[in-house]
């Protein structure tokens, strides 16, 4: 969907088209449920907030202004905020405890595909304890795979800061694998 | 080429194939063994799979969704909200905010300066009452153990004062000292980082990182823009706090990433600003001995012996003159007598002339003698007080 064609059907939606919200909806779905479930962990809690976020959508629609941001943009804000505010009233953050419970480690005797499970778990445990820009960026540029450009649109920012922000969460990443006792070498071996 | 550049053109080429890991390493050999660590976490995180809704989670989903939906029926006029940081929910920071709201009612039109002086800038004729009340909520919050969401909150202005300044044209108030205060605060900040205030601090430094790469760091000397590079990019501890990033040395210039460089990006780096100011110290500790040395030498006493050598020279003079006078008028006295006598006897011989003119020799020299006698008196009286003084002057050195 291009720009254009976004505008206009926020336009009608704004309006009342109930088609119009349904399109973006279908749109943008899937992805706003891949960014809550890589910070939650947890299928049936990230559609619940995704069932949140486009309610928060539905209600502020009449307000919403384009700037010139992509409308993922702004549903990306509120996935932010439901994501924050579950977790406020929880007390709690899915951070590193979570790995450290799990133990999850490389033993010499493990094959390929274990490491490469085991440190997919990691990895995923790691990518919900980024920051929310890291998050995005991770999300869009290497699994929604987006070029750098695209991600640096949706997100409202220049293309240098976007690098900055990937650069700064692989390191994120590879310090988190390394503190939940995964060798990239070996990681490395099995995957190339 | 900076290294998130680098690794961002090995991503997309591997995305697209059109380089493989070994070439892009080829390229790139300085950067080798770094990313050869990130790729493989690149990925490994293209490895993991996309999970998707179902499709029937999808339509309910929507089902329930248009129901409500009624966008023309939601309230247009925007909401005000009181937007209050986290930290105010506590019933003591509530209290300890009351009292300083009073103190503030208080104080009155000190108030209002406080108030307008929380827009001013770096160069602006309030900034110093700005950073003077910050000082007092920083008490404030290490009384209410808030401490490290102040100094978060004190970092976040810092920054958005220098992006503000820049904003507004104002570049050349972004000084040396505007950048270093910005740099403690930060430096504070991560220092005082805990688990809650640590992801703030990351979207802070997300947020103005960009528009630093594009202003100040092009226009400061290596030193502070490593400096800052270093405050930008923290890293999480295993506790969920922030430290200073070790490798610091990725950001500098490809030029000086030589092996010079590389004992400075060990976590050493951040200790050494503590430690030189025991150094300068040393200094002043050797003015102060030098007035001890200068004490030593006292020679005030020498001087009260000289004037004793002053008195005895003076009375010598006189004393030799006199006495030899006495002598030789005797003698010539008598010499002029005996002629007196001896060539005027014939006529002098017979009568009384005689017997009178030796009764007025006799009593000229009479007092001839006693007038001697007492020069010679006059003559050793200051003789003997120059004596006498010299002898009291020498007494306290004995």
């Amino acid at each position: 969907m291009n720009r254009v064609e976004e505008q206009r059907l926020i336009q009608q939606a704004q309006k009342g088209s109930e088609e119009a919200f349904a399109q973006l909806y279908r749109e943008h779905v899937q992805q706003i449920y891949r960014y809550i479930y890589y910070r939650t962990r947890d299928q049936h809690l990230a559609e619940d907030l995704t069932a949140d976020v486009f309610t928060k959508v539905i209600e502020g629609l009449s307000r919403y202004v384009d700037k010139g941001k992509p409308f993922i943009a702004w549903l990306y804000r509120i996935a932010h905020a439901r994501v924050v505010d579950h977790y406020r009233r929880q007390d709690r953050r899915p951070t590193a405890t979570n790995v450290e419970e799990a133990n999850l480690s490389i033993t010499p005797d493990m094959d390929v595909e274990l490491v490469k499970s085991h440190a997919s778990e990691a990895l995923m445990d790691g990518i919900a304890s980024l920051t929310v820009d890291q998050q995005q960026v991770i999300v869009l540029r290497f699994i929604e795979g987006l070029p750098i450009e695209a991600v640096a649109e949706q997100m409202g920012k220049k293309a240098n800061a976007i690098k900055a922000l990937q650069f700064r969460a692989v390191r994120s990443l590879a310090s988190y694998l390394e503190r939940s006792g995964f060798d990239t070498e070996s990681i490395l071996a099995g995957l190339f | 080429m900076q290294y998130p550049q680098v690794l961002d053109e090995c991503i997309t080429h591997l995305q697209d194939g059109s380089w493989t890991l070994e070439s892009c390493l080829a390229q790139y050999p300085m950067y080798a063994d770094q990313l050869n660590d990130d790729l493989a976490i690149v990925h490994l995180t293209q490895q993991l799979s996309r999970p998707r809704m179902s499709a029937s989670s999808v339509d309910a989903m929507e089902a329930k969704l248009l129901k409500k939906f009624n966008p023309t029926s939601a309230p247009v006029k925007p909401v005000k909200k009181t937007i209050r940081p986290q930290w105010y929910a506590q019933p003591f920071v509530r209290w300890a905010a009351g009292f300083v709201f009073m103190l503030l009612f208080l104080v009155g039109s000190g108030a209002s300066t406080i108030a307008v002086s929380a827009s001013s800038l770096p160069g602006d004729g309030l900034y110093p009452v700005k950073t003077t009340w910050e000082q007092v909520v920083v008490f404030g919050a290490v009384v209410t153990n808030q401490e490290d969401a102040v100094r978060l909150s004190l970092a976040e202005t810092r920054a958005n004062e220098i992006v503000q300044l820049y904003e507004a044209g104002r570049a050349n108030d972004i000084t040396g000292s505007v950048i270093d205060t910005f740099y403690v605060t930060a430096e504070t900040a991560i220092l005082q980082s805990t688990p809650a205030t640590a992801s703030a601090y990351i979207a802070m430094t997300e947020e103005v990182t960009p528009i630093f790469e594009q202003t100040i760091l092009q226009n400061v000397n290596e030193t502070r823009r490593l400096r800052i590079l270093q405050v930008l990019n923290p890293v999480v501890s295993e506790t969920g706090v922030l430290v200073i990033s070790a490798s610091s040395e990725q950001y500098l210039p490809e030029v000086e990433e030589t092996p010079t460089e590389i004992p400075s990006a060990t976590p050493t780096l951040t200790l050494t600003p503590t430690i030189t100011p025991t150094l300068t110290f040393t200094p002043t500790a050797t003015p102060t001995e030098l007035p001890t040395e200068t004490r030593t030498p006292t020679p005030s006493r020498t001087p009260t012996g000289l004037p004793t050598i002053v008195i005895t020279t003076t009375p010598l003079p006189t004393m030799t003159a006199t006495p030899t006078l006495t002598p030789l008028l005797l003698e010539t006295r008598a010499v002029a007598i005996t002629r007196t006598v001896e060539g005027d006897v014939g006529e002098q011989v017979s009568g009384e002339g005689v017997d009178d003119f030796f009764a007025r020799q006799n009593e000229l020299f009479v007092r001839e003698t006693e007038r001697a006698v007492e020069l010679t008196q006059t003559v050793l009286a200051p003789t003997e007080r120059a004596i006498r003084l010299t002898q009291t002057a020498l007494a306290p050195n004995n």
